[in-house]
C-alpha cells in the first residue's frame, strides 16, 4: 500500500519537475536538478517494488524476483563467469565498431563531398539499411563460417549504414553562401574541407557516429544469439538451458546497463568535442 | 587596346544556365564592361538580370560561356586573391569568433602567425569591431556581422571588393550607416569596388558609376555617371542632383518592369 501512495506522489512530482527543468535550462539549476534526480530515483523504486511482487521464486522457471536477478547477477559477477562473457562479446563490439567506423566515416566523407561518390554508394548503404540485417546472418555464416570474424562483420555491418548517412548528410549540407566563402577566401582545397566543411558536419557526424554505436550493440547482441558464440550469447543460451531465469535475467540486465552506459559515455565525448571545437 | 589602369576588363561576356534536356537559358548576353583602378561600380537591374552572376563570374566561382574577363590583365579562371567577396547572408563560420572569421582569408597564405594578426586587428579597428573581436558571430547585430565580412575581404588586400547586395539584408539605418563607412573605407584603402543592390539611392550615393542591367538576358541597358562630389558625406542625401540621379535610375528600373509585368 504504501508503494502505491509513493508511485502516485511520484507520478504527481514528475511532470512538475519537467517543467522546472523546461523554464530554467541550466541557470534554474540546482533545485530543478535535485527534484529530477529524486523524481528518477522515485519511479525507479516503484518499477522495482512492482517487480519483487509480481516476480515469483517458488519454481527456477518462473519470472523471478529482484532479490532473486541481483543474486544471480552477483553469483555470477563473482564467479568470474560474467565478466568474461561480457569481455568476450566486448571484443567482438569494439572491433566491429572500430572496424564499422575505419569505413564508414571516409566513406561518408566522399559521399557528401562528390557527387560521383554519392552516385556509386547510395544505393548499397540505403539497401543495408532497408533489409533486416538478421535476414543476411545465415548468408554471412554460410560464407564466413561461425568464427570470431563472422560476428565481428555482423557488427560491421549494423554499424556501417547508420554512420555513413548522417556524415554524409552531414557533409552534403554545407550551406551554399559558406561553400561559395571557402571557394573564394580559401586557396587550399585541404584548408577548406578541414576548416569549413569538417567542421559543418561534425555535430551530426557526431550523433550518428554515438547512433552507431546503439546499433553495433544490437549487432553484436544478434551475432551473440544467432551464430555460435563464446560471449554473453553462450551463458545466455546455458542458463535459458538450465531454465535458470535468474541468470538470464541477469545477464539481460548486465548487456542492458553496459550498453547505456556506453552510450552515456558516447554522448559525454560528443558534447565535449563539440565544445572544443566548435564553441558557437 | 587596354589602358593601364583598367583593372576588370569584359568583353563580349556571355553566360548561359542549362534548364534541362540540352537547352539553355542565356543568363547574361554580350556584356561589355571596364573597370578603372581605384573605380566604385554598382551593378543594379529588376531580379534577374543577372547581376549576381556577373560578380560571381568576376570573382571566378562561376564559369562563364564566352567572351572574356579579365582582372588585372589575367584571364580570370577561377577566385584569385586580387579578389574579395562580401556575400548578402554575411556567409561567417558561425564556430569562429570575429576574430577567427577575418583571420580565415589569411590562413591558406603562407602569412606567418604574427603578420596575420596584425593585419586582424588593423582591419578590426577600421570596421570598428575590435572591442567585439571574441564574440561569435550569433552574438552580434546583422550590421556588426557584415563588418566582420567587410574586415575578411580587407585582411586579404585583394585590389577589387566585390558586394554581392551587402546590405541587403540590414534594415533601413544600419544600411545608411554602412553606407557611409564603406565610403569612408573606400577612401581609405582605394580599392576598386563592384558593387551589386536593387536599392537606386544606395547605388547612387555610393558609385562613380551606375551600370542598369536589363533582364533575360542579362544585358547592360545604360551606364550612368554620378558626377557628385567625393568624399560623400550624409549631406550629399540632401542635394538636389542626388536626388535627381535617384530618380532617373528609377524611372529607367520602372521603364523595364513595366515593359515586363511578369517580374512584378
Amino acid at each position: 500500500m504504501t508503494e502505491t501512495l509513493t508511485a502516485a506522489q511520484a507520478k504527481a512530482r514528475t511532470p512538475a519537475a519537467n517543467t522546472d527543468d523546461a523554464t530554467s535550462p541550466g541557470s534554474g539549476g540546482r533545485r530543478g536538478t535535485w527534484r529530477g534526480a529524486g523524481a528518477r530515483i522515485a519511479s525507479a523504486a516503484v518499477v522495482l517494488a512492482i517487480w519483487q511482487v509480481a516476480g515469483d521464486d517458488s519454481r527456477q522457471i518462473n519470472f523471478p524476483t529482484v532479490t532473486r536477478t541481483l543474486r544471480s547477477l552477483w553469483d555470477l559477477t563473482a564467479s568470474g563467469e560474467l565478466p568474461r562473457a561480457v569481455w568476450d562479446s566486448d571484443q567482438t563490439l569494439f572491433l566491429g565498431y572500430a572496424i564499422g567506423l575505419a569505413v564508414a566515416v571516409p566513406l561518408g566523407l566522399a559521399m557528401g563531398t562528390s557527387r560521383v561518390f554519392r552516385a556509386a554508394f547510395r544505393p548499397y548503404v540505403t539497401v543495408m539499411m532497408a533489409i533486416p540485417m538478421i535476414a543476411v546472418i545465415p548468408v554471412l555464416q554460410a560464407i564466413f563460417g561461425l568464427g570470431f570474424s563472422t560476428r565481428v562483420l555482423v557488427v560491421v555491418l549494423f554499424t556501417i549504414p547508420y554512420v555513413t548517412t548522417a556524415v554524409a548528410t552531414g557533409t552534403a549540407s554545407l550551406p551554399v553562401d559558406l561553400a561559395e566563402m571557402s571557394r573564394s577566401f580559401s586557396r587550399s582545397r585541404w584548408h577548406r574541407f578541414r576548416t569549413v566543411v569538417l567542421l559543418h558536419a561534425l555535430p551530426t557526424a557526431l550523433t550518428g557516429i554515438r547512433l552507431g554505436l546503439a546499433h553495433a550493440l544490437i549487432g553484436m547482441i544478434i551475432a551473440e544469439l544467432y551464430l555460435v558464440s563464446t560471449g554473453i550469447g553462450s551463458i545466455l543460451t546455458y542458463y535459458r538451458g538450465q531454465f535458470d531465469a535468474g541468470a538470464v535475467f541477469a545477464i539481460a540486465i548486465a548487456v542492458v546497463v553496459q550498453g547505456y552506459l556506453l552510450l552515456g559515455l558516447a554522448r559525454l565525448a560528443e558534447r565535449h568535442a563539440i565544445r572544443k571545437v566548435r564553441p558557437a | 587596346m587596354t589602358q593601364p589602369d583598367t583593372i576588370i576588363d569584359i568583353a563580349g561576356l556571355v553566360k548561359r544556365y542549362p534548364t534541362g534536356r540540352g537547352r539553355s537559358t542565356l543568363a547574361l548576353d554580350q556584356i561589355d564592361l571596364r573597370a578603372r583602378d581605384g573605380e566604385f561600380i554598382s551593378l543594379i537591374g529588376p531580379s534577374g538580370c543577372g547581376k549576381t552572376t556577373l560578380l560571381k563570374i568576376i570573382n571566378g566561382l562561376v564559369p562563364y560561356d564566352g567572351g572574356s574577363v579579365r582582372v588585372n590583365g589575367k584571364e580570370c579562371d577561377g577566385p584569385g586573391p586580387d579578389r574579395a567577396m562580401v556575400f548578402q547572408s554575411f556567409a561567417l563560420l558561425p564556430w569562429r569568433t570575429v576574430e577567427g572569421n577575418v583571420m580565415f582569408g589569411l590562413e591558406s597564405r603562407g602569412i606567418p602567425s604574427k603578420e596575420a594578426h596584425s593585419i586582424v586587428d588593423h582591419y578590426l579597428a577600421m570596421v570598428g569591431l575590435d572591442a567585439f573581436r571574441d564574440h561569435y558571430p550569433g552574438q552580434l547585430s546583422g550590421g556588426m556581422q557584415q563588418r566582420v565580412g567587410i574586415a575578411r575581404a580587407l585582411a586579404v588586400d585583394p585590389s577589387i571588393l566585390l558586394m554581392d547586395e551587402p546590405f541587403g539584408a540590414l534594415d533601413a539605418q544600419t544600411r545608411t550607416l554602412l553606407q557611409s563607412d564603406l565610403e569612408r573605407i573606400w577612401s581609405e584603402s582605394r580599392k576598386s569596388v563592384v558593387f551589386v543592390t536593387h536599392a537606386m539611392d544606395e547605388a547612387v550615393f555610393l558609385s562613380d558609376r551606375v551600370v542598369i542591367l536589363s533582364p533575360r538576358p542579362g544585358r547592360i541597358h545604360e551606364i550612368v555617371e554620378v558626377d557628385l562630389p567625393r568624399p560623400r558625406t550624409d549631406a550629399i542625401r540632401g542635394m538636389p542632383r542626388f536626388t535627381e540621379l535617384t530618380q532617373y535610375v528609377w524611372d529607367v528600373l520602372r521603364g523595364m518592369i513595366v515593359r515586363e509585368p511578369g517580374l512584378v
